[in-house]
C-alpha cells in the first residue's frame, strides 16, 4: 500500500503557516517524504466483533475486553458491531527518528512530521477499506476512527486490544507496560458500524451545535472539532484548537 | 537414542498448534491461554496426547507468553502456569505411553525492546531467566524460544537458556516474504548470531504458510551448520465470519517440506492453523528418516541484525572513535557527552566504512559502563558491525554480551595471561577476534617471529573451540622512520599468516609514516602494498577519500570486487557528493550570505563554521557570543514570539548557532581562554517515555544560551539520573513526559532526586503537562516551550 504524504499535512503537524516559504525547510520536508518511503513498513489489521452497551461501557462480544467510559459508549450508541483496528509503519521509521535527532534536531522533527501524516494517510485507507466493507453489507455508515485516549476511554486497553487482534505476532505491533505503542509511529483505533443514518445525523447536529465559539472562528473548522475536538480532554483549554491546527486525523 | 544425539541424524517431529487449536475449542479473543494449564489442564493434555498419537517426538508446553510480564494479567504466577504446563506435557506422555521429549516454550515477551521500545536487555533476560529456571526444576528436557521477531530478544533468550540450563536450546525466528523480521533482521546475521551463542537448533516458524516459507528455509539450509528447523503456519489465514480460518490441507502443507528434506531439513512441527492431522501426514512420510547431508557455503560473517560484513573480503573499519589525542574527545568521554561521539560515528558510516572500531580507553572514566552506552546507543542508529576496541577483559565481556549482533574483539596478543582471560568470552559471544603479534618479549623482529605468535593464537583459540574463520592477526605495523626494515617484515608476516594459518588480516595503517614529511603518500603506498599481501581489514580514518579509493581500487585488481560493481558504485557516490556540494554552493553563492547574523537568522547550518572563523580573526570569542550569537537569537526569538517563523525554523537557527559554538568552543580550548559556558543542566527523557524530540529542541536551545547539556536520552532509569545529578552537583535538572503514563515516572525520579539532592532544581515539560500538574508533582518550574526553559535556566544561573 502506497501512502501519500501530503506537504500541507506535513506542514499542519510542524504547526507552521499553510504556505511556508522557508527554502531550507521545504527542500528539508521533500528529501524526508522521499526518504521515508523506503523505510515504512505500512502493516495493518482489523477484526469485526459484535458489541452490547452496557452500564460500565462497551462490551465487545466474544473477547475479554470492554471498552469503559461514557464517550466510547456515546460514539457507538447507533452501532451494533465495531472493527477494532491495528496499523503501523514498523520499526525502521522509528530508528531513522532516533538517527536524524543525533544529526539534527531539525531533520528529526520533520522527519517525525512526515511519519505521523504516513500513518494517518494509511489509517485512512484502512477506514476506507472498512467502510466498503460495511456499505456492501447494506450498512448506512461508519463511525469515525476513536482510539483509546479519547474522551475518556482510557490508554490501558492498548495491550488487550493488541492481543484480541494477535497484532504482536502478526504485525509486530507491542505496547509497552506504560501503553505506550511500539513502534511508536501505529495506530489502534475503534470503527462504528451505523446500519441506519436518521440518528447519527441528529446527533452530529447536537454535537455541532455545542461546538466553542470562542476564538478564531474564521481559521477553524467546526464541523471537525464536533465529531474529533469535543471527546478530547484537553478540549476546553486546547491552545492549537484556537488557532484552527489540530492534531488528530484531519482528512 | 537420545534426542540430542539423534539431532542432525535422523528427522526429528515436533507437534503442531496450540493456541489456534485452542481457539476452535472456545477460547475467547484475548484471553490469556496460558492459564488452561490450570483450569483446564484435562483438554491440554487430551491436545498434547493427539500430537503423540500423531507421531510426534516433542511435545510444547503451552507456555508461549507465560513470561512475568504476561502473567501480571491473570491469577497465577509464572511458576504455577509453567510447572502445571511440562506436568500436562508429561502426563500425556505417560498416559498414552508414547515416548516424546518436553520441550519448555517461550515466545516473544509481547513488549518491543530497547532502542525502539522501552523494555531494557537486562528486563528480558531476567523474565526469560525466571521462566527457564522453573522450566528446569520442572523437568523440561528442552528449551524451545520461537516465533522471536527481534534478534536482541532471540539474545536474551538463548543467554538465559544457555546460563541457567544444560538442556539444548532450540531458537526459531519468525519473517516477513522479504526475508526480514519485523524489527529489520536478517536471515544471515540471525545465523551468525544465533550459531555464535551454541544454540543445537536454528530455523523459522510462524508468520508464513510452509510454499512462502520455503525459499527462506532453503537460505538458512544453505548458510547454517546447525540442524535445521522449520514450523510452518497452515498458509495465511482468512476471516470468515469473524473467526481466523486456515484453509490449506495437509497434503498441500506437505509438499514444500518433502522438498525440503531433500535439502536437508531436520526438525519439522507445525505452527498456526496446523493440527494432528498435519503432523500424522509428516510423520507416515518423514518420520525416522535420515536427514539428507548438503554442502553449507562458509562465510566469516560479523553482524549487526540488518547488516553483514563477511570477513574473506577487504572492509574498510573506522578508526576515529578513539580518544587518544583528541582533546574535544576526551572532553565529550569525561563529560558523558555520547553525541559527540555519535556524531563522529555517523561520519564514519557517511564516508563508507564497513565496520567501526569503538575504543574509549581513558584513565580517568567508568570504561565498562560508558561502553555499554555507547554500545547501545550506537546500535539504536547505525547498522554497520562494531569492533570493540579495549585492553580490558571485563569491558569487552561487557561490550559483547549487550551488543546486538557478531562484534570483532579488538584485541588479544600472545600472551597467556590475555588468552586465557579474553577468548573465554569471545567464544561465548561468538565473536570474531583480533591477534596482536607480540607477547611478552615484545614485537619479534622477523616475519617468522610474528608468524610464530600467530600460530600459537591460533592454537591456543582452537583450545576454547574458536575456529579460524572466527580469528583476524594484526601483524603489527612499525614506523619506517624508526624501523625502517622492519616494515617489510610486517608485509611478509601477514602473507605467510595468510597463507599459512588461513586466517583473516588487519592493519592500522597510518603508524607507516609517523615522523616523516608527505604522510598521505606513505600511508597510501603502505596500504596498497598490505592489500596486495592480502590485507583483509585496513583500520583507517574513512574521511580520508584517497585511502578509501585507494582500498576500493585494490579490491578490482585483487579479483575480490567481482566486476567492479563496489567501486563503480563507490566513485559514482562520491562523484555525486562533490556534485551536491558544488550546486549546494552555488544556492549559497546567489544568497550572498557574508554575514554570521544573517546566517544565524536564515538557518543556514553548513556556514555557521567559516563566517564565526572569519569573524574570529577579529574579535575574541566572548564577543562573538556577545555581538552576533545573542543579537542574533534574540532576533529569532522575537520573529517567533510573533508568530513570523515556525518551531522549525527556530530549532534551525539554534542549530546554526551550535555550529558556531563548536568554533568558539575549539577557539577556547586551543587559546586556555576562559570557559564560556554558563553552567551544567542534566536533561532526560523519564523511565518508559521513547519520545525524545522535544527534549531535543529545548537542549539545542539551551546550549545556544551558553548552557553546557548532559544528555542522558531517552527512557532513563531514576538511578542514573540521581547518580549523575549527584556527581556533577547540578543545579537544574530538566525532564520530559510524553504521556499521562509516563508522569508517573517523572513524579518518582523528583521525589528521588529531592532525596539525594535537595539543592537541585527541577523543571518538566511534556505534551501532557501543564503548570498544575508540574505542581502537583512537586517538580520547581513548567516550561512550555524551548524558549521559558531558556528563561528558566536564566533565573537560576545569573
Amino acid at each position: 500500500m502506497e501512502l501519500e504524504i501530503e506537504r500541507t499535512e506535513v506542514l499542519r503537524y510542524l504547526q507552521t503557516s499553510k504556505d511556508l516559504k522557508d527554502d531550507n525547510i521545504n527542500r528539508l520536508i521533500k528529501e524526508a517524504t522521499a526518504e521515508i518511503k523506503d523505510l515504512i513498513n505500512f502493516r495493518y489489521l482489523y477484526r469485526k466483533f459484535p458489541i452490547k452497551l452496557n452500564e460500565d461501557g462497551v462490551k465487545v462480544r466474544g473477547t475479554t475486553l470492554t471498552l469503559k467510559g461514557k464517550s466510547i459508549k456515546k460514539h457507538l450508541s447507533n452501532s451494533k458491531e465495531i472493527y477494532i483496528m491495528a496499523a503501523t509503519l514498523g520499526a525502521q521509521v522509528d530508528k531513522k527518528i532516533s538517527y536524524y535527532e543525533k544529526v539534527s534536531v531539525t531533520k528529526s522533527m520533520i522527519f517525525d512530521a512526515c511519519a505521523t501524516t504516513a500513518i494517518e494517510a494509511g489509517c485512512d485507507q484502512v477506514e476506507k477499506e472498512i467502510k466498503e466493507k460495511v456499505l456492501a453489507a447494506g450498512n448506512e455508515a461508519i463511525t469515525f476512527r476513536y482510539s483509546p485516549g479519547y474522551g475518556d476511554l482510557g490508554i490501558d486497553i492498548q495491550k488487550e486490544i493488541l492481543r484480541i487482534l494477535n497484532a504482536p505476532k502478526k504485525i509486530g505491533l507491542t505496547a509497552s507496560k506504560y501503553n505506550m505503542l511500539h513502534p511508536t509511529k501505529s495506530v489502534t483505533a475503534i470503527i462504528g458500524v451505523i446500519a441506519e443514518k436518521g440518528e447519527e445525523e441528529q446527533q452530529s447536529q447536537e454535537n455541532l451545535n455545542s461546538v466553542r465559539k470562542d476564538d478564531n472562528l474564521e481559521e477553524r473548522d467546526l464541523e471537525f472539532e464536533s465529531r474529533h475536538c469535543q471527546n478530547c480532554l484537553l478540549y476546553e483549554d486546547c491552545e492549537l484548537r484556537r488557532k484552527g491546527i489540530y492534531c488528530g486525523a484531519k482528512g | 537414542m537420545e534426542l540430542k544425539d539423534r539431532l542432525g541424524k535422523e528427522v526429528i517431529l515436533f507437534d503442531g498448534a496450540m493456541g489456534t487449536v485452542l481457539q476452535q475449542r472456545g477460547l475467547k479473543a484475548g484471553d490469556v491461554p496460558e492459564k488452561l494449564n490450570i483450569e483446564k489442564s484435562k483438554e491440554i493434555v487430551e491436545i498434547h496426547k493427539s500430537y503423540l498419537k500423531a507421531g510426534a517426538e516433542i511435545l510444547t508446553t503451552n507456555t508461549f507468553g507465560a513470561n512475568a510480564l504476561k502473567m501480571e494479567e491473570i491469577d497465577y504466577s509464572v511458576e504455577e502456569v509453567i510447572s502445571a504446563a511440562v506436568e500436562n506435557a508429561r502426563r500425556a506422555v505417560v498416559e498414552s505411553g508414547i515416548e516424546a521429549a518436553v520441550a519448555l516454550d517461550m515466545g516473544p515477551l509481547g513488549e518491543l525492546l530497547e532502542p525502539m521500545g522501552s523494555l531494557t536487555f537486562d528486563e528480558a533476560y531476567n523474565l526469560y531467566q525466571q521462566q527457564v529456571l522453573v522450566g528446569v526444576e520442572a523437568g523440561a528436557d528442552l528449551i524451545h524460544i520461537e516465533t522471536i521477531a527481534d534478534l536482541y530478544e532471540a539474545r536474551a533468550a538463548v543467554l538465559a537458556a544457555k546460563e541457567n540450563s544444560n538442556l539444548p536450546v532450540f531458537c526459531t525466528l519468525t519473517f516477513e516474504e522479504d526475508g526480514r523480521t519485523f524489527t529489520g533482521g536478517s536471515i544471515r546475521s540471525m545465523i551468525s548470531v544465533l550459531e555464535g551463542l551454541g544454540v543445537d537448533g536454528i530455523g523459522l516458524n510462524c508468520s508464513l504458510g510452509p510454499e512462502k516459507l520455503e525459499p527462506l528455509v532453503e537460505e538458512v539450509l544453505q548458510y547454517s551448520k546447525l540442524p535445521v528447523i522449520m514450523q510452518a503456519n497452515a498458509g495465511l489465514p482468512v476471516m470468515e465470519n469473524g473467526e481466523t480460518v486456515f484453509k490449506i490441507s495437509p497434503a498441500e502443507y506437505f509438499k514444500p517440506l518433502a522438498r525440503l528434506y531433500e535439502k536437508g531439513l531436520a526438525v519439522i512441527g507445525g505452527c498456526c492453523g496446523t493440527n494432528e492431522e498435519f503432523i500424522s501426514l509428516i510423520a507416515e512420510n518423514l518420520k525416522n528418516k535420515k536427514v539428507k547431508e548438503r554442502e553449507v557455503i562458509k562465510e566469516s560473517l560479523v553482524c549487526s541484525p540488518s547488516q553483514s560484513v563477511d570477513l574473506a573480503g577487504v572492509n574498510v573499519v573506522g578508526e576515529r572513535i578513539n580518544p587518544t589525542g583528541k582533546a574535544a574527545f576526551k572532553d565529550a568521554l569525561r563529560n558523558g557527552d555520547l553525541d559527540y561521539i555519535l556524531k563522529v560515528a555517523v561520519e564514519e558510516v557517511d564516508a563508507g566504512a564497513n565496520i567501526l572500531d569503538v575504543n574509549i580507553g581513558l584513565p580517568d572514566i567508568d570504561e565498562k559502563e560508558i561502553m555499554v552506552r555507547l554500545i547501545k546507543e550506537l546500535q539504536g542508529i547505525l547498522d554497520v558491525p562494531l569492533q570493540i576496541d579495549s585492553s580490558d577483559p571485563e569491558v569487552i565481556e561487557a561490550a559483547l554480551r549487550y551488543y546486538n549482533g557478531t562484534a570483532i574483539v579488538n584485541s588479544v596478543n600472545g600472551e597467556a595471561e590475555v588468552l586465557e582471560k579474553t577468548l573465554p568470552a569471545v567464544k561465548k559471544y561468538g565473536a570474531a577476534v583480533i591477534g596482536l603479534t607480540m607477547d611478552d618479549n615484545g614485537i619479534p623482529d622477523t616475519a617468522a617471529g610474528r608468524f610464530a605468535v600467530a600460530e600459537r593464537i591460533v592454537n591456543k583459540a582452537a583450545e576454547f573451540g574458536i575456529s579460524r574463520d572466527k580469528i583476524i592477526i594484526d601483524c603489527l605495523t612499525l614506523t619506517a622512520s624508526a624501523q625502517q626494515e622492519g616494515v617489510k617484515e610486517t608485509l611478509k608476516a601477514l602473507n605467510m599468516v595468510k597463507e599459512k594459518l588461513g586466517v583473516k588480516t588487519t592493519l592500522g595503517v597510518s603508524n607507516v609514516s609517523f615522523g616523516l614529511p608527505a604522510r598521505p603518500v606513505l600511508n597510501r603506498t603502505f596500504l596498497s602494498m598490505a592489500l596486495y599481501q592480502g590485507l583483509n581489514l585496513p583500520i583507517i580514518d574513512p574521511n580520508d577519500n584517497e585511502m578509501m579509493a585507494d582500498v576500493k581500487a585494490a579490491a578490482v585488481l585483487n579479483n575480490i570486487d567481482q566486476g567492479a560493481a563496489d567501486y563503480i558504485e563507490y566513485m559514482a557516490e562520491t562523484e555525486n557528493k562533490s556534485g551536491s556540494a558544488n550546486s549546494a554552493k552555488e544556492i549559497k553563492n546567489e544568497s550572498e550570505e557574508k554575514d554570521l547574523q544573517s546566517v544565524i537568522i536564515k538557518g543556514l547550518k553548513s556556514e555557521a563554521a567559516r563566517l564565526t572563523e572569519a569573524v574570529l580573526k577579529e574579535k575574541k570569542a566572548i564577543e562573538v557570543v556577545n555581538e552576533y550569537l545573542i543579537p542574533a537569537l534574540d532576533i529569532v526569538g522575537e520573529r517567533y514570539e510573533k508568530g513570523e517563523i515556525f518551531l522549525p525554523q527556530l530549532v534551525q537557527s539554534a542549530e546554526t548557532v551550535k555550529e558556531a559554538f563548536a568554533v568558539l568552543k575549539a577557539e577556547m580550548a586551543r587559546t586556555g581562554g576562559r570557559d564560556i559556558s554558563k553552567g551544567k543542566i542534566i536533561m532526560a527523557t523519564v523511565k518508559g517515555d521513547v519520545h525524545d524530540i522535544g527534549k531535543n529542541i529545548v537542549k539545542t536551545v539551551l546550549e545556544n544560551y551558553g548552557y553546557q547539556i548532559i544528555d542522558l536520552g531517552k527512557n532513563v532509569n531514576i538511578k542514573e539520573i540521581v547518580s549523575t545529578v549527584k556527581v556533577n552537583k547540578i543545579k537544574l535538572l530538566g525532564l520530559s513526559a510524553l504521556m499521562t503514563t509516563t508522569v508517573k515516572n517523572m513524579e518518582k525520579t523528583i521525589k528521588k532526586v529531592r532525596e539525594i539532592c535537595p539543592e537541585t532544581k527541577i523543571m518538566v515539560g511534556g505534551a501532557v503537562l501543564t503548570a498544575d500538574y508540574a505542581d502537583m508533582i512537586e517538580a520547581d518550574f513548567y516550561a512550555r516551550d524551548a524558549k521559558e526553559a531558556a528563561e528558566i535556566a536564566k533565573q537560576i544561573f545569573e
